[in-house]
């Protein structure tokens, strides 16, 4: 029996990760359906937090999910960010057509990448330039934007298993912050470790516990003697919060972690929430980049 | 005889991915005399990179490094001494688990 999810109308975002709480509510009703109408009647906008998230879980969720009463300009946007067919990159020459036709847009389209590619590094590299040109980022923010770009990436390739990975971004010109979402349908932080066989003991069969050891900077790859892998999120996070006073937030499996000005906080999912694979939501000021900003502080 | 690697030939001018050490390392294994592993033209190099590049290092003492540009050599070095420091944590916060979408929902409502 073909189930109807009337999609609300989600306009702001106005702490990191806060469109979840609708998006929960969709996963939730979704877990035992495998036939699915997501009604946009009466909506016009989407928050880019909530519409990529939203695309990226009807491109990894194995259900059959269409789309009714959409209207005419959300569906020429939701066309042009690739919501319901992400565009897919498997080599660099792939995206210098998206350059040519999003370089005066505000946002990129939801990019599916392979994250195996021999070239993935330079499809990773166009995108950010692609950023920086929507944005009109300066030297000072181009640092720490490459940073925090290679280093999550870096992570999904090394950890998640997953043959793909999304990047989507949106630039925000009133508050001059650009919303970038990164993530993958592979095996979780959880996961990862479970795989690796490292500290299981303090996991037991909490992703929430195995979230807290990733962002504190726990790899499953250390060397017997130093310590010196794993920490590609936990500085990303610091150089994101700390450093730009930007916000961060990751959803994996069966838990999230969201960190902003105001702190930190680690949830446990209900068990009939899960999320194939790991997302991760940054709001980088990219227009309001520190005086002081130390960017060698932030790196280990 | 000494052998010269020229990175931004061999990889690219933005190295990003831990995966490119093994591309160096391919190019230098067995190699018992000097090797110079040549930046020019490198703009970048990711942390992870750059660490995985100290153990390189590490393991073959014969590696050297040159033209590194100042941005480039800065990364390289803070990992090279993050690597040496005991790492300090501070990373609990405390974990809030939810049993139902309901109280999930309230919880993220009022706090989030």
């Amino acid at each position: 029996m073909v189930k109807t999810i009337s999609i609300p109308q989600v306009h702001r975002d106005d702490r990191i990760g806060s469109v979840f709480n609708v998006l929960f509510q969709i996963i939730n009703t979704c877990e035992n359906e495998d036939d699915i109408v997501l009604d946009f009647n009466g909506r016009t906008f989407f928050h880019p937090f909530f519409i990529a998230p939203l695309g990226i879980y009807c491109d990894t969720a194995d259900k059959k999910i269409q789309f009714i009463n959409v209207n005419k300009d959300l569906s020429a946007y939701m066309d042009a960010i690739r919501f319901s067919v992400p565009k897919i990159l498997t080599q660099a020459a792939d995206i210098d057509e998206i350059i040519t036709k999003y370089k005066e847009k505000t946002y990129t389209p939801i990019c599916k990448f392979l994250t195996h590619s021999e070239e993935r590094d330079k499809i990773e590299s166009r995108i950010q330039h692609l950023i920086e040109i929507q944005s009109k980022a300066t030297g000072s923010a181009k640092m720490p934007l490459t940073y925090l770009f290679s280093e999550l990436i870096t992570n999904i390739v090394e950890h998640s298993q997953s043959k793909y990975g999304y990047i989507y971004s949106q630039y925000l010109k009133k508050e001059r912050c650009v919303d970038i979402c990164i993530a993958d349908e592979g095996i979780t932080i959880f996961g990862s470790y479970i795989r690796a066989n490292k500290f299981i003991d303090d996991i037991q069969s909490n992703p929430a516990i195995a979230l807290q050891l990733a962002v504190g900077g726990h790899s499953t790859k250390d060397l017997p003697d130093t310590e010196n892998r794993g920490y590609g999120i936990s500085t990303s996070i610091r150089m994101l919060v700390e450093g730009l006073h930007g916000s961060f937030f990751i959803l994996s499996g069966g838990a999230f972690y969201r960190h902003d000005a105001t702190g930190a906080t680690t949830v446990k999912l209900p068990e009939s929430i899960e999320w194939n694979g790991t997302i991760i939501l940054l709001r980088i000021p990219i227009g309001n980049i520190p005086q002081d900003f130390d960017y060698y502080k932030y790196i280990e | 005889m000494e052998k010269r690697i020229d990175l931004q030939t061999l990889i690219g001018t933005e190295i990003r991915s831990r995966t490119n050490a093994d591309i160096i390392r391919e190019e230098i294994n067995g190699y018992k005399d000097s090797c110079i592993l040549d930046f020019k033209g490198v703009t970048f190099v990711s942390r992870s990179f750059a660490d995985e590049l100290c153990s390189i290092m590490d393991e073959n003492r014969n590696v050297k490094l040159t033209n590194e540009t100042t941005f480039v050599k800065k990364m390289i070095d803070t990992v090279l001494t993050g690597r040496k420091r005991v790492r300090q944590r501070n990373d609990h916060s405390d974990i809030v688990s939810f049993s139902n979408i309901d109280d999930l929902c309230d919880f993220m409502r009022t706090t989030l």
